[in-house]
Formats: C-alpha cells, sequence, structure tokens
C-alpha cells in the first residue's frame, strides 16, 4: 500500500499547545519569521525552522512561537490563504527540531486553551504534522501512544492515502477524529503533572444528544442496575437532576438494596440547597426527604433546623423533630446555637429536640431558660433537665416554685421518686399560697410528708388542722382531699410528734372510715 | 452504498469484490480490539482511544472505500474469536445505522458501541465458552453476567462511552425488557441496543460454536423474521434482513 504522507517515520517525536485571535495570518506568519530575523522575503516552513533550529536563542523564544502558530490555526480555515499558512505551519512544525516542538506545545499553560490548540492541530495541520502534534504530546504528558493506535493510524492514512484526492478530506475525518479524541484525552488525563500539564476535570461535562444518545434516565437506571460508576453516570446525574433531584431519588429508593454506585449518585445530588427545596414542599414527601436524608447526613441538620423554625407545616415540623433527634448528641452545639433565636415557638422546639435527641445539658447556657418569661419554655427546659440526673434536682426546685400548673406538675410528679432537700421549703411554702394550683395540692402535701423535713410539718398542719378545741389541742379539719392527704402524711411520717400524734388520736376517733383509715396506715395516695 | 457480506476465514474471500480481495483488510482492526480485550483482562481500564480507532478504521473503509464484510474465525481461538465478532458487529451497526439514516457522529458512536458491546465476556473464563459440552449453573450465572460486567468495563472507562455502556448492558434484552440481566426498571431496551443485538445475534448464529454448525444466511433470515416483535425490534430486523437478502441476491 502506497505510503501518501510519508508516516513511516512519525509517531514517535514531539508536539505543541494553542489557541487564537483574529488578524491577518500573512502578518502573523511574517511575526514568526521575524523570530529569526528574516525580512527579505517570505520564507517557506521548511526554511523558517531551519533558521529556528540553527538560533542558539530560539529556545526563549518558544511561547511566542507556540503562541503565534496557535492564533494561525485558530483563523477561518474556509479562506484559501489561510489553508495556505496552515500547511506552511504543518511544514514547519515538520521540520522543527524536538526541543523546539516540546517548547512550542508548553507555549499555552491554560488547559482549556491548550485543548483549543490541539483540537485545530488535529483538524487543520496536514495528517502527518498532525501525528507528529499527538505523537509529541503524548510524550510530554507521560502517557505513550499504544503500539496497536500507532499500526492502526498509519493503516487509516495509508488508506485515506489510496483514495481519490476528492475523497481525501473525507477519508481524512475520522483520523483527525481519533487525533483529536486521542489529544484531548492526554490534556484531561495526562499520566504526570509536572511542566504546567494540569488535568482538566470540568470540560467535558455535556452529554451527547440525539437518536443515538441514551436517555439520562435509563444511564442512571443502569448504573444502579449494575454497580456501574464513571464520568458517563455522574453526566447522567446531573442532566437528570437538572430539575431537581427527585427523579433521582426516586430511582435510587426504588432500587432493592443500597450500592456502590447509588451511595455515590446519592451523594451527588444530596445538597442541603435540595434538601430545603424538599422540606418546603407541600406535602412533604417523607421517603424522598428520607432518601436525601440518608445521602446527606449530618450536613443536612442545618438546614433541617432552619426548616424546623419556619415551617408552617405540623407534619414537617413533626417529621423533622423525629429525624433530627435520630442524629442524637451530634447535634447539640446546632440546637444550641438555635435557642438564641426569640421566638417562643423555636426555643421549644429545639428544647423538645434536645431532649428528644438524648442530649444532656451541661453548660449552663440552657439553664437559665428555666426563668424565661414563656412557661411554655420554662416547661420544656424542665422536662429536659428532669432526664438527666445531674439537673433533675436543680430542675425540681425551678419547678415546685414555678407559678404556671404546667411547670409545677411536671417537677411535683417527679419529685415522687426523689424530693431534693433544696426542694422542700420552697414547696412548703408555696403549698400555702393561695396561687398554688389546687389541683396539685395533693400531691405536693404527699411529697411534704415523704421528705420528713420538720419545715414540711407546718404545712401539713396547715390541711389537718382548722383552730384548736375547746380543751386547746388541735381540731381536724374538715375532711378533704388535702385534709386526708395531710393526715395520711403525719401518720406515716410524723406519728411520734405529740402534735400530730393527738391529731391522729383524734382522727382514728372519727367515725368517717377514709380519715381513720389515713390516720391508721398512711392510706392516702399522692395523686 | 454498496455492501456485500462474505463468511471466509478472517473476511478473506476471494472474488466477492475488488476491494475485498485486499487480503486481511480487518487484520489491523482485529489485532487491535484483541489487544484492547487484552487490557481490559488484565484489569486495566477501557483503551478507549484505541477502540474510537477502530471505529474510525472502520468507518473509513465502509464509508470512504464502499466495504463491508462479515468475517468468521474458529471457535478455538476464543480472544480472536471475540475481536473478529466484535469488529464484524460493529461493521454491520454502523451499515444499518447509516440505512437509517443517523447522522456520521452517531454511526461512530453506534460503532464503538458494537465494538465493545462484550467486553464483559473477558471477565468469563476462555474454557467456558469455548467446551463443547454443557456448561454448569454456576458458569451459566458467569455469562449471564457479562452485560453487567460490560456496563461496568465501559462506565469506567469515558464520560462518552454512555451509549456503549448501555448497549453492553440491554444487548441481551427482548423487545419487552425480558431476557438478561433482570431490569430494576423495567423498560424496553434503547433504539441502539436493539440495534447492535440484531447483528450481534446475525454474526453470532453465522459462527460457527463448538456445539454447532454456522447457521446459513438464509436460515438467519426466517429466525430473525420469525422472532421479529418478540425477540428483536421489527422494523430493525426488516432493515437488516432486507440487507442480508440483497446481499445474498446480488452474490448469486
Amino acid at each position: 500500500m502506497s505510503d501518501y504522507y510519508g508516516l513511516d517515520a512519525d509517531l514517535t517525536g514531539t508536539s505543541w499547545p494553542g489557541t487564537a485571535e483574529t488578524g491577518s495570518v500573512e502578518a502573523l506568519w511574517n511575526d514568526l519569521a521575524q523570530l529569526v530575523d528574516i525580512q527579505t522575503r517570505r520564507p517557506t516552513g521548511p526554511e523558517l525552522a531551519a533558521a529556528l533550529n540553527a538560533d542558539p536563542d530560539a529556545n526563549q523564544g518558544t511561547t511566542r512561537l507556540g503562541t503565534t502558530i496557535a492564533r494561525i490555526l485558530a483563523m477561518d480555515p474556509s479562506v484559501p490563504a489561510t489553508r495556505r499558512v496552515f500547511a506552511d505551519v504543518s511544514e514547519l512544525l515538520l521540520h522543527l527540531s524536538p526541543p523546539l516542538v516540546a517548547g512550542v506545545l508548553r507555549a499555552e499553560s491554560d488547559p482549556l486553551r491548550r485543548v483549543a490548540f490541539l483540537e485545530h492541530c488535529a483538524a487543520r495541520l496536514t495528517l502527518p504534522a498532525a501525528f507528529r502534534v499527538a505523537a509529541g504530546f503524548s510524550a510530554l504528558t507521560g502517557r505513550p501512544l499504544s503500539e496497536p493506535l500507532k499500526v492502526l493510524l498509519k493503516r487509516m492514512a495509508q488508506r485515506a492515502g489510496s483514495v481519490p484526492s476528492d475523497l481525501r478530506a473525507e477519508a481524512e475525518e475520522p483520523i483527525r477524529a481519533t487525533l483529536s479524541d486521542l489529544v484531548v484525552d492526554l490534556v484531561a488525563k495526562p499520566a504526570h503533572v509536572t511542566g504546567g500539564f494540569e488535568p482538566i476535570t470540568h470540560r467535558f461535562v455535556a452529554r451527547q444528544s440525539g437518536r443515538a444518545a441514551p436517555e439520562a434516565e435509563r444511564v442512571v437506571q443502569i448504573a444502579i442496575e449494575a454497580d456501574a460508576m464513571g464520568d458517563a453516570v455522574l453526566a447522567a446525574v446531573d442532566e437528570l437532576a437538572s430539575g431537581g433531584v427527585l427523579p433521582v431519588i426516586e430511582l435510587i429508593r426504588r432500587a432493592p438494596a443500597a450500592n456502590g454506585a447509588s451511595t455515590a449518585i446519592m451523594k451527588k445530588v444530596a445538597s442541603p440547597g435540595e434538601m430545603n427545596r424538599l422540606l418546603n414542599a407541600d406535602p412533604l414527601d417523607e421517603p424522598a426527604a428520607d432518601a436525601l436524608l440518608q445521602g446527606l447526613g449530618l450536613s443536612a441538620a442545618r438546614v433541617m433546623l432552619e426548616v424546623l423554625a419556619e415551617s408552617r407545616l405540623r407534619a414537617t415540623r413533626r417529621y423533622l423533630l423525629d429525624r433530627l433527634a435520630a442524629f442524637g448528641h451530634a447535634i447539640q452545639p446546632m440546637v444550641e446555637g438555635r435557642l438564641k433565636d426569640s421566638r417562643w415557638f423555636v426555643q421549644r422546639n429545639m428544647l423538645a429536640l434536645l431532649r428528644a435527641a438524648g442530649c444532656r445539658p451541661g453548660n449552663g447556657t440552657v439553664e437559665r431558660l428555666l426563668e424565661h418569661k414563656d412557661a411554655r419554655i420554662r416547661r420544656e427546659v424542665l422536662l429536659w433537665l428532669l432526664e438527666n440526673p445531674e439537673t433533675r434536682e436543680l430542675a425540681i426546685s425551678a419547678g415546685v416554685k414555678d407559678d404556671h400548673p404546667e411547670v409545677l406538675r411536671p417537677a411535683l410528679h417527679a419529685a415522687r421518686s426523689g424530693m431534693p432537700q433544696a426542694a422542700v421549703p420552697i414547696l412548703a411554702r408555696r403549698l400555702l399560697s393561695a396561687d398554688f394550683p389546687p389541683g396539685s395540692r395533693v400531691l405536693a402535701i404527699g411529697l411534704l410528708g415523704r421528705s420528713g423535713s420538720s419545715l414540711a410539718l407546718d404545712a401539713l398542719f396547715r390541711f389537718a388542722v382548722a383552730g384548736k378545741t375547746f380543751l386547746g389541742k388541735p381540731k381536724l379539719a374538715a375532711k378533704s382531699p388535702e385534709m386526708l392527704a395531710a393526715v395520711s402524711a403525719l401518720a406515716r411520717t410524723w406519728r411520734k410528734d405529740k402534735t400530730a400524734a393527738g391529731l391522729l388520736a383524734q382522727a382514728r376517733k372519727s367515725r368517717d372510715p377514709e380519715i381513720v383509715g389515713a390516720a391508721r396506715t398512711g392510706s392516702v395516695e399522692m395523686s | 452504498m454498496s455492501a456485500w457480506l462474505d463468511a471466509g476465514p478472517n473476511g478473506a474471500t476471494p472474488g466477492a469484490s475488488p476491494a475485498a480481495t485486499e487480503p486481511a483488510v480487518f487484520e489491523a482492526e482485529i489485532e487491535t480490539v484483541a489487544w484492547i480485550f487484552d487490557e481490559v483482562r488484565a484489569g486495566r481500564a477501557l483503551p478507549v482511544i484505541e477502540a474510537e480507532a477502530v471505529v474510525g478504521s472502520l468507518y473509513l473503509q465502509q464509508r470512504v472505500m464502499d466495504r463491508l464484510r462479515v468475517s468468521v474465525v474458529a471457535h478455538d481461538d476464543i480472544v480472536r474469536y471475540h475481536a473478529t465478532h466484535a469488529v464484524n458487529v460493529a461493521m454491520l451497526s454502523m451499515v444499518m445505522a447509516e440505512q437509517l439514516d443517523f447522522d456520521a457522529a452517531s454511526i461512530r458512536r453506534i460503532g464503538l458501541a458494537a465494538v465493545v458491546h462484550d467486553v464483559g465476556m473477558t471477565r468469563v473464563p476462555a474454557d467456558v465458552v469455548t467446551r463443547p459440552g454443557q456448561i454448569s449453573q454456576q458458569e451459566r450465572e458467569l455469562v449471564m453476567a457479562h452485560p453487567i460486567e460490560g456496563a461496568r468495563i465501559i462506565m469506567a472507562a469515558d464520560l462518552s462511552m454512555d451509549l456503549a455502556a448501555t448497549v453492553a448492558f440491554e444487548h441481551h434484552l427482548k423487545t419487552d425488557g425480558s431476557g438478561y440481566p433482570r431490569l430494576v426498571y423495567p423498560r424496553a431496551p434503547h433504539y441502539v441496543s436493539r440495534l447492535v443485538q440484531l447483528c450481534d445475534v446475525f454474526h453470532a448464529l453465522s459462527s460457527p460454536r463448538p456445539f454447532r454448525p454456522p447457521w446459513p444466511s438464509e436460515i438467519i433470515v426466517s429466525y430473525l423474521n420469525e422472532r421479529a416483535g418478540f425477540d428483536f425490534h421489527p422494523g430493525l430486523t426488516g432493515t437488516l434482513t432486507s440487507l442480508i437478502t440483497r446481499h445474498l441476491s446480488s452474490a448469486s
């Protein structure tokens, strides 16, 4: 077969970079000639190459040489004069010494501009020159061309050289396309990144379209089905998620089990912004949010807290409280930070969340809220503090002096399993005040009775005694739940107290069996 | 364009056409594909540029030099069989794509998909494919996993390989999505998957297997027509069978 292009010695050598702007192509060629002070006549490519090769200072000028060549090759190829200069440049590059060609290739440091230059080389130089560029660039990037590729390219060139001249451009097209793919691939994935050859990773993001292109959804489906990943999948995910991530999440949800691909895809689409969009939908798509949450993990917490603070949808808030609580202690700093929000419902939700997440109070910031003017906040703090042994006593003491029944009640109930001594005088004092919630009195009396503190005794007498008898002895108060509770407490704890003993003796003589029972056995239960 | 298909060893059928007299027309392409499969078999990444070069070379011959042939090699050389099969399926797929008025870039993408459609077979031990007798259930599962393996290999290779991965994964699916591998997301195979599938089946049936001789082209045409609408896309089946029938009549 003929060697039309004389390629046998090629595909082993050197190469270069580029891009372009406007300007006369001849002027640019003259610029190249002036690099070596050729001013008398227009040099040919080999002449210019010979002059440059002989110039000991040429190595210093390779950047200008390279960028000028890049500008020439970027010019409109439909103009015949331009195509002639392309041919001259091809000759120049074929005759230039390897070090100078390497310098030319290094001239363009920007990867994207280098890609443009290399694509122009593949498309606009003669095939031998284009081969030399590809081979040279392969050497510079440390990725040698495979032998089969060299053989195939030569074979293709031989075949293209054997067709009639009117078909040659068409015959060369697949060769140039291969060279273009090759150099772009070399730029994208160099074996080493020295000498300014940084890999580019963001250029090739557009997916093909048209009849031969698989739909993005299909590509993602296959990725999940085959547990396959790669740039093609990532690009398809980008396209499928361009209008929102739900279609991607839906695919992941429908997969019977997570695999490497579905996990990687989820990581790609899962962003706090997407989570925000999903959580603000009405109604909330809980399975979708769960899937996204699985991909985001704790990084979703901040946006979830924001939505929890702002959402008007009870179902959304309920969902968020539940899912945020599942993070456990990890979210405590974020949630405590949110307590600075002055809105009562935000603070209440955050406190409820701290409690549900099993966080432990400790730095004193939350305890201050026991003094909050809003009883709903005080109650929530109290409930949380009651659950922690370290703060339980503090919470009971604070709760028993609270004048709001919804705060007092949980404190009293908590005290049934242990009344702190510090809380006894507080409760004794509060119990006697007129604003003490009547519904909590029996419980409070029972707690004081159990405490054994003498501070409680006066309070018990206030409910068990109603003045004195004719003989000056304490007189039993009329029967009431509070009276029975007080008598019962005296019977249980203060039998040996002289006053209490007298009172209990009276009670045991009562004709009312409930009073007798309370006095004998302390049978009135706290409730 | 005119197309001819011959079934001599390695495509060397004398007298089929002036261009076909050139010896071993696809030798470089087949060698390159064999090397590609070897690279994958060795655990390296799929060499996409080389695969594209194969397609470029086939395209050059098909479009510019007006050549088409389907060649067959003996089955005992499994590496060479896979490579020859890949090249022939690619060539046939590209001819079909041209007949179906795909643009030039799409024809090459379809060719690329066809070249690597069976790359997952590199994960199947050679003796499983070449053994004349029955294979075990475990070996059958290994063979039936080759579309999955192929999709994995191809997806990992390059952004531009989404069609190739799709075809590799779907080329054993039937019209209704049955077949293998079993789909998580029920769907019909992509049009190009069905195109390559037909060419794959045609070349496979026209090749000798350890357990059967090659089928004559007339029988293959009859079989494809019979299964059109069930196993194969009816319109595409018509295109392929017309192509083959035209060749048969011109050859006679």
